[in-house]
């Protein structure tokens, strides 16, 4: 457990470096003229200086760190699960509303998300999010002025009147 | 400095007639509605509504579309406290109390404060306006882009202090979220860390991943829980409560008027504005404070130092549109289309031939102050119900919220996908105490401080000299070495002083 939150701490702090170092050489690639890297790179060796300080610190700390962190502060195995499965049903729901359309995807992704927290009243997973999803739906593409891709939404409202 | 000639036309235009009143409540609706909303701006708001001013004058289509500005300032600190959702960056700093507050069942306390600081900046930033408009429109020429990078620095550095126990990832957090603020074309012309996305182009969308990291990220971690606020007693909204968080707001003066003071000086600044104004009224209130640690736990007093830095930095862009004609931000850049529609030109020749129609919008603030309490006084009960929604209702609702409101915000999936992403990045650093807001903050500054960079640079010629001949820049880094050198010089004295009584 304890190894498994040090890499996954490592990880994020080498995302962040991998990042920056990328993002510095894209950019001297794009151009290597002081007014592109003027603010890019004195930013990027301070991310870089710093990260490279954390990975030391936190390597040193957990090779003087004994006592095992306590059970009650990790987080319970099921709530990890329920993130994650939230995080993919999020990724699910915005990767298809381009598809299938904003309405669709907003009633599937909050009726997966209400069963996912443990809802299993039919009325309320099929009604609400119905409703929710065709109102709101409804709403944005009235309100904003770009068009949205929907499956239903206004143009069958205004079929029906 | 005030022209008394002047004042008594202004009340004349105001008051012989009722009709430019008419517009003054619904807008002060429109905008909170809005305000209210993740992911509908105030701008957006005005811009929706702009069409209606053409059958409008000048006095009562500016009266409307301060009333929705108004409105929507205060509305922005309804979603931030109840949701944790910043409708608008100039909200930002009021989720960092707010909404810890609303977990521990103090929603009404804490709504009701930010209703009463509001007020309170919105109303002390029109006196001000009105007294100094002048003053204020000088002051503002003089301001060149070095002034306005150290304003951005000094804005961007307060992450190192948001986070005091985590410093480095604080400035981590930061420095990136400011390389982020960068990806995309440059004034130059030269797209980086584009990975050759068409969506990228432009940059990373601020507002949507501001959204993501703070709404969506902390959404995730309610995934389990029953309600917002555990305990049901603590559940209900009370009126009364409310009002005595109102009232509880003007026993801080001190807090309110620093808030406020700084919302006018910073909200003058065009590009800068409220979003910076509640963070650095928000640092100097935990700084100045004797319990600094209680801050980001749900000290009232951070709610406060905000809505009365964002609700007076409104009075702060009100000065450079009507002084100078320069829009400070979006709500502002709408209102000069009302000056364009009117053939009206902001500027110094504006106020001096029109100086009865500029008394005449501030004095109508004045009474948009009060309208602003009683109409928020009898809609944030309604607001606050939100808190009695399960859970499991209302994650997916406000994740399906932010994601139509990001694509509202930008008119394409470049939304969905920052929200996508900074929800996931949001969750994993709160984890591992990296500092979200700070990532936010980078990203909101990043291009202009860039911009503002490379205007210095070519204006010296790379000649390091010329911010010495610069003193206000000079005076702004030395505010800005003492806001972040205060806190660890205070902290060692203490710690040698302690040292050497025992």
């Amino acid at each position: 457990m304890k190894n498994r939150s040090l890499y996954s701490e490592l990880s994020l702090v080498s995302f962040f470096l991998i990042l920056t170092c990328w993002y510095l050489f894209d950019s001297y690639k794009a151009s290597a003229s002081t007014e592109n890297l003027l603010l890019i790179l004195p930013s990027a060796s301070v991310v870089i200086l710093l990260c490279l300080w954390v990975v030391l610190r936190t390597c040193f700390n957990f090779r003087k760190q004994k006592e095992v962190v306590s059970e009650e502060e990790q987080p319970k195995p099921e709530k990890k699960v329920s993130v994650l499965a939230a995080m993919a049903l999020l990724a699910g729901y915005v990767l298809s509303m381009d598809w299938i359309g904003f309405d669709v995807a907003t009633f599937l992704f909050m009726a997966a998300l209400m069963f996912l927290q443990g809802e299993r009243r039919l009325v309320w997973l099929g009604g609400f999010s119905f409703g929710f999803a065709f109102l709101v739906s409804l709403f944005f593409e009235y309100m904003i002025p770009y068009p949205m891709p929907m499956l239903l939404g206004r143009e069958m409202i205004e079929r029906l009147i | 400095m005030i022209d008394f000639i002047a004042v008594q036309q202004a009340l004349e235009l105001l008051f012989t007639s009722v009709t430019p009143w008419l517009v003054v409540i619904p807008g002060i609706l429109i905008g909170l509605v809005f305000g209210s909303i993740p992911g509908l701006q105030i701008s957006m708001a005005m811009a929706i509504f702009l069409p209606l001013t053409l059958h409008m004058n000048f006095v009562m289509s500016m009266l409307f579309l301060t009333a929705i500005f108004t409105g929507g300032s205060f509305g922005g600190g309804v979603t931030a406290i109840l949701m944790n959702i910043p409708g608008t960056s100039s909200a930002l700093a009021t989720a960092f109390d707010g909404y810890p507050m609303a977990r521990q069942g103090r929603h009404n306390e804490a709504l009701g404060l930010a209703l009463g600081s509001s007020t309170f900046g919105c109303g002390l930033g029109y006196i001000v306006l009105f007294a100094l408009i002048q003053p204020i429109s000088i002051l503002v020429l003089k301001l060149g882009p070095s002034e306005m990078f150290a304003v951005t620095v000094w804005g961007l550095t307060l992450i190192a202090s948001l986070r005091g126990d985590h410093m480095s990832k604080g400035i981590i957090s930061g420095v990136f979220g400011l390389l982020l603020g960068t990806v995309g074309y440059n004034e130059l012309g030269t797209a980086r860390g584009t990975l050759e996305i068409e969506l990228l182009l432009d940059g990373i969308p601020a507002v949507p991943a501001m959204m993501g990291m703070f709404a969506a990220s902390e959404l995730f971690n309610l995934l389990n829980a029953k309600f917002i606020v555990e305990d049901e007693e603590q559940r209900n909204v009370s009126r009364p409560k409310i009002f005595q968080g109102f009232k509880e707001s003007l026993r801080f003066p001190i807090v309110n008027s620093r808030g406020s003071m700084l919302g006018i000086m910073i909200g003058a600044v065009p590009g800068v504005g409220s979003s910076v104004a509640n963070l650095l009224s928000y640092m100097e209130t935990k700084r100045r404070d004797k319990d600094p640690d209680s801050f980001g736990h749900g000290n009232p007093k951070g709610v406060m130092a905000s809505e009365s830095a964002n609700s007076s930095s409104e009075a702060g862009s009100m000065a450079t549109l009507l002084a100078l004609g320069i829009p400070g931000g979006g709500a502002t850049a709408v209102m000069l289309a009302v000056f364009a529609m009117n053939n009206i030109t902001g500027g110094p020749t504006f106020i001096r031939e029109q100086t009865d129609v500029v008394y005449a919008i501030i004095f109508a603030n004045f009474a948009q102050v009060f309208l602003l309490a009683i109409i928020g006084l009898l809609t944030i009960p309604l607001l606050a119900s939100v808190v009695k929604v399960p859970v499991r209702m209302l994650v997916p609702s406000v994740m399906a919220l932010a994601i139509f409101g990001s694509y509202g915000l930008t008119g394409s999936m470049a939304g969905p996908y920052t929200v996508l992403v900074f929800a996931c990045l949001g969750y994993v650093m709160k984890k591992y105490n990296y500092s979200v807001p700070g990532l936010v903050i980078g990203i909101l500054l990043g291009k202009m401080a860039e911009s503002e960079l490379l205007h210095s640079y070519q204006i010296s010629g790379g000649q390091i000299s010329y911010v010495f001949s610069r003193p206000v820049t000079l005076f702004i880094v030395v505010l800005l070495l003492l806001s972040i050198g205060y806190q660890p010089i205070m902290k060692f004295v203490k710690a040698r002083w302690s040292h050497r009584k025992s």
